[in-house]
């Protein structure tokens, strides 16, 4: 069948849901992924065909027109209404360019990640099935919520009274970590995707000290979140350990001098992570993930107010920490680092957890259930 | 069968469900009707048993959950979503009294406002068919939306992502005004139902010149940016129209205005009374205004209260039925040229009785009663207990 796979416009969301698109192109599907330009190479790197569908970024969702910032509120709810319209400003940016395209490639089903809004409207539009798949370990509701308001406009062109529902919902959160009332699903194995490089010897082997590893995701740069990344690295400075940052190289650069026992630069999480005893991040979507699935045990700082409920839910599980953002004084994370490091429990729950997750149906399984609904008449 | 009604944010809402709330009970049926206390002296009015759920109101919803003023946008999509919000905030601080009130009375169906989401959680989390009701003119799906995303940490509580679909959905929207967004539903006619009073004759008869009515609405939504007092200052050439003008209005909005242009009569008068007999009705684009002119048939001019009941008047402009201006930038000449022009126009009357047959052709309430105190096995299997 023809898949279209829509992308949303950072890499980190794009990498979770390309093993699947991978599987059924593998499956001998014909399979196109629609995203926006700037992330053309994520999806063409990964071996996709690519359909630019808009030249404005993800990150221009922050602005208004003129160019200046929007005010980003700090009180939770009115955070996650910030947040969630934002994913459906993107989307209203995305929609016209993917209903031109599907109009013209005629697709049979329509795979959107989580957050990717436009995705079902595309859907329904091209009276195809929808199948969702979860980025990451979900986010708070209200954020989907308020992004279907922001969509208000669109639904009322297109005559919908409400968001398309999914036809399928493909989570790749291990059951033991989802919540309670998460809506059915198709369970996945969640593997890691990273754009690739050449590798170096000290990637792969380590030392005798222990490995920590400092992460504050694949977006970051100069501009962006520096201070969350330089911060972290200064609050873990003085442990006994082996300090390995994962940062582009001009922010690489920009963190010099570093502490004798530390290395920054480009390092590829599913060739490095094997090696490390702890992982310190941000508590980003699909760092957690990545590091689940290697099962190292992880300290996490939720400083996105959307990664508290995983978090807290890693924690309780006993993979991981959780340092509270507010609580972040380096002595806190220190210690945090220390107490993962020293008690065996953390490690040997990062490895249940990971056990869990292999056992979850890879990607080429999966495939088999959008397979049937394909097949399956339409409702 | 104990059927709960509950009502939205104003006393239009109410209203407007109280013909369909008459015929379940007609039927034989135990009514209720839930609603926040502001409203519960209209409901008792119309001959109904009330429950207070909430004291706030509408406009004390303007205040978020910090406790913080809220702006509202003057125009666009960002009012949209802001108005939106403030009927979710509603919601939330009335959702824990009718829930309560829910789980106490047990009743058998709850038909809702389409502006109560609150009626549908509770009636969700008590597994009691939920019916819709709405009248679906001036409410674009971007105002459910924004509500229902005000209302995610309710959601959240209650182990929902969305607001649960209801059982069944009744709508009194005609279908050449119905928009593309409204949810499928069952149609339902209109009956006006308003105040009464005892009538008197200025209200049911009339002189041999044309009659135009100005109905000037409570300022009943908080969102309004025009009240009376803008109708008000936009009348004074109407007298000069070779027409009688009548003035429809509460007392409370007739003390608020004072006097008007010489000429022109007024007082508190039912509008469905007035708009039997009449050539032309003024007003401010309220869905309740709108749809007591089509159910009798008389041609509209609209000036109105707030951008989002121009569309429905737009759209009566492009049947012929209406002419719309803005009462921003209006003037009076504008006001009574519009006038003229639409009592001169055979054709605007000749399109207001088209729609009135339409409206007439829906089936009244008392045929839907049925249908909706029937076995709800559907429900069942949607709203587990």
């Amino acid at each position: 069948m023809r898949m279209l796979f829509v992308a949303g416009g950072t890499s980190g969301v794009i990498f979770s849901i390309i093993p699947l698109a991978q599987a059924a192109r593998d499956a001998g599907h014909e399979v196109v992924m629609a995203g926006p330009e700037d992330v053309m190479p994520v999806i063409t790197s990964a071996g996709l065909a690519g359909v630019a569908v808009t030249a404005r970024k993800m990150l221009d969702t922050l602005l208004y027109d003129d160019g200046s910032r929007r005010p980003i509120p700090t009180d939770l709810h009115e955070r996650y209404i910030f947040n969630g319209r934002c994913f459906g400003r993107y989307a209203t940016w995305c929609l016209d360019g993917l209903l031109e395209f599907a109009g013209r490639w005629r697709p049979d089903m329509v795979v959107g990640g989580t957050l990717v809004f436009a995705a079902p409207l595309v859907a329904r539009h091209a009276g195809v099935p929808y199948v969702k798949q979860a980025v990451d370990m979900g986010e708070p509701r209200t954020i989907d919520l308020a992004a279907a308001a922001e969509l208000g406009p669109c639904l009322e062109r297109l005559g919908y009274h409400e968001m398309p529902r999914p036809d399928l919902f493909v989570d790749v959160c291990p059951p033991s970590l989802r919540e309670a009332d998460a809506p059915p699903a198709e369970l996945m194995s969640y593997l890691p995707y990273a754009t690739k490089g050449r590798i170096e010897r000290w990637m792969y082997t380590k030392d005798d000290r222990p490995r920590l590893l400092v992460s504050a995701g694949s977006r970051i740069s100069r501009d962006r979140d520096f201070e969350v990344l330089s911060g972290l690295v200064a609050k873990v400075a003085a442990l006994d350990v082996e300090l390995l940052i994962a940062a582009p190289p001009s922010v690489a650069e920009a963190l010099s001098p570093l502490p004798s026992n530390a290395r920054a630069g480009w390092v590829p999480l599913d060739v490095v992570a094997p090696t490390c005893d702890l992982v310190l991040s941000h508590a980003g979507g699909t760092t957690v993930l990545g590091n689940m699935h290697y099962g190292v045990p992880q300290v996490l700082i939720p400083y996105l107010p959307y990664a508290l409920g995983f978090t807290r839910r890693l924690a309780d599980y006993g993979a991981a920490k959780m340092v509270r953002p507010e609580d972040d004084s380096p002595e806190n994370v220190a210690e945090a680092c220390r107490e993962v490091l020293e008690d065996p429990s953390y490690r040997k729950r990062a490895r249940d957890i990971a056990a869990e997750m292999a056992g979850l149906p890879g990607p080429a399984r999966v495939l088999g259930a959008l397979e049937r609904l394909h097949r399956a008449p339409a409702t | 069968m104990k059927v709960l009604f509950v009502t939205g944010p104003t006393t239009e809402s109410w209203y407007q469900m109280v013909p369909l709330c008459q015929a379940v009970r007609l039927a034989g049926h135990q009514v209720f009707v839930a609603g926040h206390e502001d409203v519960l002296s209209a409901v008792i009015a119309s001959g109904f048993p009330a429950v207070a759920v909430s004291s706030a109101t509408l406009p004390d919803c303007l205040v978020d959950r910090r406790g913080e003023k809220v702006e509202l946008p003057i125009d666009g999509h960002d009012r949209d979503l802001a108005v939106g919000r403030v009927i979710g905030r509603f919601a939330a601080r009335s959702l824990d009294g009718l829930s309560a009130f829910v789980e106490q009375w047990r009743p058998d169906r709850v038909i809702g406002d389409a502006w109560a989401p609150a009626g549908r959680l509770a009636a969700h989390r008590h597994g009691v068919p939920h019916v819709r009701f709405g009248v679906d003119i001036a409410t674009p799906v971007g105002y459910e939306l924004a509500a229902v995303a005000e209302l995610g940490p309710e959601l959240e509580k209650l182990g929902l992502f969305e607001l649960p679909p209801s059982w069944l959905s009744l709508s009194s929207v005609p279908s050449a005004l119905r928009p593309a967004d409204a949810p499928p539903s069952l149609p339902v006619r209109y009956f006006p139902f308003e105040t009464q009073m005892a009538l008197e004759p200025w209200m049911y008869t009339r002189d041999e010149r044309p009659r135009v009515v100005v109905s000037m609405h409570d300022q009943t939504v908080p969102w309004a940016l025009f009240g009376p007092a803008r109708l008000k200052e936009l009348m004074p050439d109407l007298p000069g129209l070779d027409a009688e003008i009548v003035v429809a209005a509460s007392r409370a909005t007739l003390e608020q205005v004072g006097p008007l242009p010489d000429g022109v009569r007024a007082g508190h008068a039912p509008l469905a009374v007035l708009a039997a007999d009449c050539d032309l009705v003024v007003h401010q684009g309220y869905p309740d205004s709108v749809l007591t002119c089509l159910d009798k048939g008389v041609p509209q001019v609209f000036l109105p209260a707030h951008p989002g009941f121009v569309g429905p008047g737009e759209q009566l402009a492009e049947l012929g039925a209406a002419r719309v201006t803005c009462a921003a930038k209006a003037v009076p000449a504008v006001v009574a040229d519009l006038c003229g022009e639409a009592l001169a126009d055979p054709g605007a009357a000749k399109s207001a009785r088209r729609l009135r047959a339409e409206a007439h052709a829906m089936p009244n309430p008392s045929r839907l009663v049925e249908r909706i105190t029937a076995a709800a096995d559907r429900a069942e299997e949607e709203v587990p207990a």
